[in-house]
């Protein structure tokens, strides 16, 4: 989270935006937004309808949900997905940025 | 699991203002990154 906000200009300026989705409730991302000046929309799903329809997964000890990232282009394609086998294992941002750089590369 | 190459399912989530979003209105538009969270601890 802390990552994809400290990079979040170098996804602006390629013309991408980050969504995140999580289980979390209203009020948690309201104050967890609003305490950490996340730049990007936070989307609450507290019923896990987005999340199980990505396949999300939950981790062993029921804490929480495993992390998932996905580059999804212009077209709709999933062109990059990345389920976490851990609770820390999410993509570096030069790994998604290389992903959106070959996408707006190929789109022109 | 979702695949590289697969459709992305689309969905509409509100944010915390209320502001509904949809995956499908990025098409044609922006690149989008998903980034689904583990839940705040």
């Amino acid at each position: 989270m802390a990552r994809l906000r400290d990079g979040y200009a170098e996804f602006t300026e390629r013309e991408a935006e980050i969504l995140a989705i999580g289980p979390d409730n209203f009020e948690k991302f309201v104050s967890y937004w609003g305490e950490n000046n996340i730049p990007y929309p936070g989307l609450p799903d507290p019923n896990k309808q987005v999340s199980k329809i990505y396949k999300q997964e939950v981790n062993l000890f029921k804490l929480g949900r495993m992390p998932l990232n996905t580059v999804v282009d212009r077209v709709g394609m999933i062109r990059f997905i990345y389920y976490g086998y851990s609770m820390s294992d999410i993509p570096d941002n030069e790994t998604l940025l290389q992903v959106i750089d070959e996408l707006n590369a190929s789109s022109k | 699991m979702l695949i590289h190459g697969q459709l992305a399912p689309d969905f509409e989530l509100e944010d915390t203002t209320g502001k509904l979003f949809r995956l499908s209105s990025y098409r044609g538009k922006k690149v989008v990154l998903l980034a689904f969270l583990r839940g705040f601890m």
